[in-house]
C-alpha cells in the first residue's frame, strides 16, 4: 500500500508540473516543441501496442498518421464538418485502413506485415502527392485550428492543453487495453503463439484487432498533428518518419507505456536542441541509437532496460553498505 | 465415447508421420499412448488439438467431427492441450498464466477456480506474483497442467509431462495427474515414461513409427512380456 501511495504522489506531482508548464514557459517555440512531443507520444504509444505488445514489426506508421491527418483536415477545413466529428473520423479512417491491411495479412500471414506496411506507406505517400483534386498534391494545404462550439484553440497555451488532454485520454485508453483480457492475449501471442492458441486465442484475429486499435490511435495523432501545424503536405508522411516513430517506441522501451512518451520526448527534443549543430544532427541521433542498442537493447524504461538496471544497481549498493 | 479417432493419416509434406491411426478415449478414463522417441506421439496430439491438419481420417469429439476445426475452436469445444515442454507464458506472472488458461470462459468463477488450484499446488500460490519464466521445471509443469484445466475441459491432453524433470519431481507430477483423473477429468496422456504412465492409466495404446501396434487395459500391458521388453526395460 505504501508503495502505491508513493507512486500516486509522484503521479500527482508530475501532473501539477505538466499543467503549470504554460504559466511558466511563455516562449511559444518551447510550447510548440512540447506539443510535438505529445503528438509523437501518441504515435509511439500506438506503435508500442503493435510492436511491444503483440510483437509484430510495423515500418509504415507514418502512412496511418497521414490518413488521419488528411481525413480530419479535409473534413474540417474543406467540408466544414464539426471539429469533434472530423477529428474522430481521422482516427476511424486510419483504423479502417488498418483493418483492410490487417485482413490482407490475416489471409496471407502476419509474417509479411513488415513488408506490407512499407509498401502501404509508399502507396499512401504517392497518393497524397498526386491526387491534386483532394490533397492539393505536394503543395499541401492550410488547415484550421481545432474549434469547439465557437472556442478556437489558437494560442500556443490552449493548443498545449488540447494536446495534453488528447494524450491523456489516449494514454488511459491504451493502458486499459493493455491491462485487459485483450492486452494479456496480445502478450501471450507475442511470447508464444502456439501456447496462446492452446489457450483458445485466435492468434490471427487478435493480431488483426490489435493492429486496428493501434491504427485508430495513430489516426487520432495524425488528426491532432494536422490541426496543430495548420499545414499538411506529403513530405511529413515518409518511411523515414515511420522509422523515427518506431525508434521512439524502441528507445523508450517496448512494452513500457511511459517509455514511449520518454522516447518521443527525447527524439523530438534532441534534434531541436542540437539545431546549432544542424549538419551533425543525424550523426548525433545515429550514435545515440547505436550506443543504446549496444548497451541497453531493451530501451530506457522497458523490462530489463536502463532504468531497471539502475534500480537494481542502487538496491545492490544499499544492501551491501547495510551489510558492512 | 468422448474421443474417437478413425483412420487418421498425418503427413509433414511428403513424409507420412502417422498412418491409419484409430483409437478411442472413454469419458472419465485415463487413456495413455506410449511410444519411443519419434514414434509420432506429439504429432498425434497436434492433430487432435487442431495445430496440424491431418491428410485424411476423422477425429470425432463428443459426437462432433472436429477434424477441420481450428486450434482455438477446439479449445472452445472442450479439449485443452497441455503442451510438450510446458510452454508457460514466461513474462506473465503465475496468476496471469492461470487467467490466460481461462481465456475462453465467460463465467464469473474464474478467480474461485484459481484459488482451487492454489490449494492443490501451494507452491504456485507462494509464487503467484512471480514471472512464470522464473519457476523451476516441476513448478512450470504444475502451472501448465493447472492452466490447461482452467478452461474446464471435457478432455485434457497431456504431452510428455515428465519431460526434462528430475525423477522425484516426475513422481510428484504423476501423482497430480492421478488426482486430476480421480476428480473426474477425462485425460489423454502421451508419455515416453511407459511404466509411470501405465501405472495410473485405465487403458493404453502403443505407438511405433507412426502405427498403433497394440492396445489393452493398462494393467495387462504392464504385465505383458513384449511391452516389458520394449518399454519397461525389464
Amino acid at each position: 500500500m505504501k508503495k502505491l501511495d508513493k507512486k500516486f504522489v509522484i503521479f500527482i506531482a508530475f501532473m501539477v508540473v505538466v499543467l503549470l508548464v504554460p504559466f511558466v514557459v511563455t516562449n511559444s517555440y518551447m510550447l510548440r516543441v512540447l506539443c510535438n512531443v505529445m503528438i509523437y507520444s501518441i504515435i509511439a504509444l500506438s506503435i508500442n501496442l503493435i510492436v511491444g505488445y503483440s510483437g509484430q514489426l510495423d515500418f509504415g506508421r507514418a502512412a496511418f498518421v497521414g490518413l488521419g491527418s488528411y481525413c480530419s483536415a479535409i473534413l474540417f477545413t474543406t467540408l466544414h464538418v464539426p471539429f469533434i466529428l472530423s477529428f474522430l473520423a481521422g482516427g476511424l479512417f486510419s483504423a479502417l485502413f488498418g483493418a483492410l491491411l490487417g485482413m490482407l495479412c490475416r489471409y496471407s500471414s502476419f509474417d509479411y506485415l513488415t513488408l506490407i506496411t512499407i509498401g502501404f506507406s509508399e502507396i499512401c505517400r504517392k497518393i497524397f502527392q498526386n491526387w491534386y483534386a483532394v490533397t492539393n498534391g505536394s503543395f499541401g494545404f492550410r488547415t484550421s485550428r481545432p474549434e469547439f462550439f465557437g472556442f478556437v484553440f489558437d494560442t500556443p497555451a490552449s493548443m498545449y492543453y488540447f494536446c495534453l488532454v488528447i494524450l491523456a485520454l489516449c494514454y488511459i485508453a491504451i493502458r486499459r487495453i493493455t491491462k485487459s483480457k485483450y492486452g494479456r492475449a496480445y502478450m501471450a501471442l507475442r511470447d508464444d503463439s502456439i501456447a496462446a492458441s492452446y489457450a483458445g486465442i485466435d492468434v490471427k484475429k487478435f493480431k488483426l484487432n490489435c493492429f486496428v486499435i493501434a491504427s485508430f490511435f495513430t489516426g487520432i495523432a495524425g488528426a491532432l498533428m494536422a490541426h496543430f501545424t495548420t499545414f499538411i503536405s506529403p513530405t511529413v508522411y515518409t518511411t523515414d518518419e515511420s522509422l523515427l516513430e518506431l525508434q521512439m517506441a524502441i528507445l523508450g522501451g517496448l512494452g513500457s507505456l511511459p517509455g514511449s512518451i520518454l522516447g518521443a520526448a527525447i527524439l523530438t527534443i534532441v534534434p531541436e536542441v542540437s539545431r546549432a549543430a544542424y549538419e551533425y544532427r543525424l550523426l548525433i541521433m545515429g550514435v545515440m541509437m547505436v550506443v543504446l542498442m549496444l548497451f541497453a537493447p531493451k530501451g530506457l524504461l522497458g523490462r530489463g532496460g536502463v532504468w531497471d538496471k539502475v534500480v537494481a544497481l542502487i538496491k545492490k549498493k544499499s544492501s551491501t553498505s547495510k551489510n558492512k | 465415447m468422448l474421443l474417437e479417432v478413425e483412420n487418421l493419416v498425418v503427413k509433414y509434406g511428403e513424409i507420412t508421420a502417422l498412418s491409419n491411426i484409430s483409437l478411442q478415449a472413454e469419458e472419465g478414463q485415463l487413456t495413455t499412448l506410449i511410444g519411443s522417441n519419434g514414434a509420432g506421439k506429439t504429432t498425434l496430439l497436434k492433430a487432435l488439438s487442431g495445430l496440424h491438419k491431418p491428410a485424411s481420417g476423422k477425429i470425432i469429439f463428443d459426437g462432433k467431427d472436429i477434424t477441420n476445426c481450428s486450434a482455438d475452436q477446439i479449445v472452445h469445444l472442450g479439449i485443452s492441450h497441455c503442451p510438450e515442454g510446458r510452454r508457460v507464458f514466461p513474462r506473465q506472472t503465475v496468476h496471469e498464466n492461470l487467467r490466460m488458461g481461462a481465456f475462453v470462459r465467460k463465467d464469473k468463477e474464474v478467480e474461485k477456480d484459481i484459488e482451487k488450484y492454489y490449494r492443490w499446488f501451494p507452491r504456485l500460490e507462494e509464487r503467484r506474483n512471480q514471472k512464470a519464466g522464473l519457476l523451476s521445471g516441476g513448478e512450470q509443469q504444475m502451472l501448465a497442467i493447472s492452466r490447461a484445466l482452467m478452461s474446464k475441459p471435457k478432455l485434457l491432453l497431456l504431452d510428455e509431462p515428465s519431460m526434462g524433470l528430475a525423477p522425484l519431481v516426475v513422481e510428484e507430477v504423476f501423482k497430480i495427474i492421478d488426482e486430476v483423473h480421480q476428480e473426474g477429468t477425462t485425460i489423454f496422456l502421451v508419455e515416453q515414461n511407459a511404466r509411470q504412465a501405465l501405472k495410473i492409466a485405465d487403458k493404453g495404446y502403443i505407438l511405433e513409427v507412426g502405427e498403433i501396434i497394440g492396445h489393452d487395459n493398462a494393467e495387462a500391458l504392464l504385465n505383458s512380456d513384449d511391452v516389458k521388453k520394449a518399454y519397461l526395460g525389464a
